[in-house]
């Protein structure tokens, strides 16, 4: 009888999981949807898209892949730059990892997978608001299997519809517009204004290096500049 | 080449979610560390954005880039209403605006 009250619930994690999830596919099925179009320009066949999607899942870095691998960039580069880019997700990782300790390693296998900002964004909120339960790990498949199903078919859709938008509408451009909207929250904090600035003016200042090297110098010196910055208003509070 | 940078990227990319769940879930992030990651993705997204929308072929690009002002536009929206689809919406019809009278 337990048995069938845990079933349930975690049957209700997994839709909270679906519900929680659904407005942020506003911003995410217009990304999959220019991604696919932005494979297809770059002259990859819609497998190796598919692929990517399947494989890399994570928005952003398969953008970066795509541009650098259009400027003849090594594998070994353009998988590190991907890494820099997928560098948060190790504290996503961590931060999650306490709520799955007592779960089997296909479960932590299959919940890795699906650790995506969006669905860690939503599933972490659910955490920390309310008491633990030991199905709550069902909110999460269902929050990343959304994700994860709105982006291979947009992305489907986008290689599909790929040679019917038309580049004059610059859809690319929503790419840096979704960004800002994850970034400009942060603002009114200073060390986050901070790693802003400090990312930005290196991105300009090293932008004639090839291969996009700029992105990764810039990422690695926005990082240590906010980190440096919170080190310093700790200690100014502190004295 | 492509299918090695899918498969390196790709597992790379696993890894680092997996890193915690899976093999190190007993262990603590070292606070300094925890404190760097947190500045990673806006740091990242910024360099993304400004290379996006500032860099034109490796060169710096700012006279008669429409995007520029779609993009403070845009910012400026965000700050506001704080909400994607407002942002996007905003930005875009901007640029469009622009490349269509100027």
């Amino acid at each position: 009888m337990a048995e069938a009250k845990f079933t349930l619930r975690g049957r209700d994690e997994f839709f909270l999981g679906l519900r929680d999830e659904a407005p942020l596919m506003v911003g995410v099925m217009p990304f999959g949807l220019i991604f696919g179009a932005l494979g297809t320009e770059a002259g990859l066949t819609p497998v190796q898209i598919m692929a990517m999607s399947i494989i890399i899942f994570g928005g952003a870095s398969q953008v970066i892949f795509l541009q650098l691998y259009a400027t003849g960039a090594n594998p070994l580069l353009v998988s590190g730059t991907v890494s820099v880019i997928n560098l948060r997700h190790t504290l996503y990782s961590a931060s999650i990892a306490m709520y799955f300790r007592h779960l089997s390693l296909r479960w932590k296998l299959l919940l890795s997978y699906l650790l995506t900002d969006e669905a860690f964004a939503v599933t972490m909120r659910r955490y920390e608001t309310q008491p633990a339960n030991p199905l709550m790990h069902y909110h999460l498949l269902g929050s990343g299997g959304l994700l994860w199903v709105s982006w291979q078919l947009m992305t489907l859709l986008g290689l599909l519809l790929g040679a019917a938008i038309p580049p004059s509408l610059g859809l690319g451009f929503a790419i840096p517009l979704t960004f800002m909207t994850i970034i400009i929250p942060h603002i009114t904090q200073a060390p986050y204004l901070v790693a802003i600035l400090t990312s930005g003016t290196v991105a300009i200042l090293t932008s004639h290096l090839p291969w996009k090297l700029n992105l990764i110098i810039a990422s690695v010196a926005g990082m240590l500049a906010g980190y440096l910055a919170e080190q310093f208003k700790t200690k100014a509070v502190r004295s | 080449m492509i299918w090695v940078a899918i498969f390196i990227s790709g597992i790379l990319t696993f890894m680092m979610r997996f890193a915690f769940i899976g093999s190190l879930a007993h262990r603590q992030i070292p606070p300094p560390i925890r404190s760097m990651l947190s500045y990673v993705s806006t740091a990242v997204l910024t360099a993304i954005i400004v290379s996006d929308v500032l860099i034109v072929d490796t060169v710096v690009s700012i006279n008669d880039n429409p995007k520029i002002p779609a993009l403070i536009l845009a910012g400026i929206a965000a700050l506001l209403f704080r909400n994607v689809m407002i942002t996007i919406s905003i930005g875009l019809v901007t640029l469009w605006g622009l490349n269509t009278y100027f």
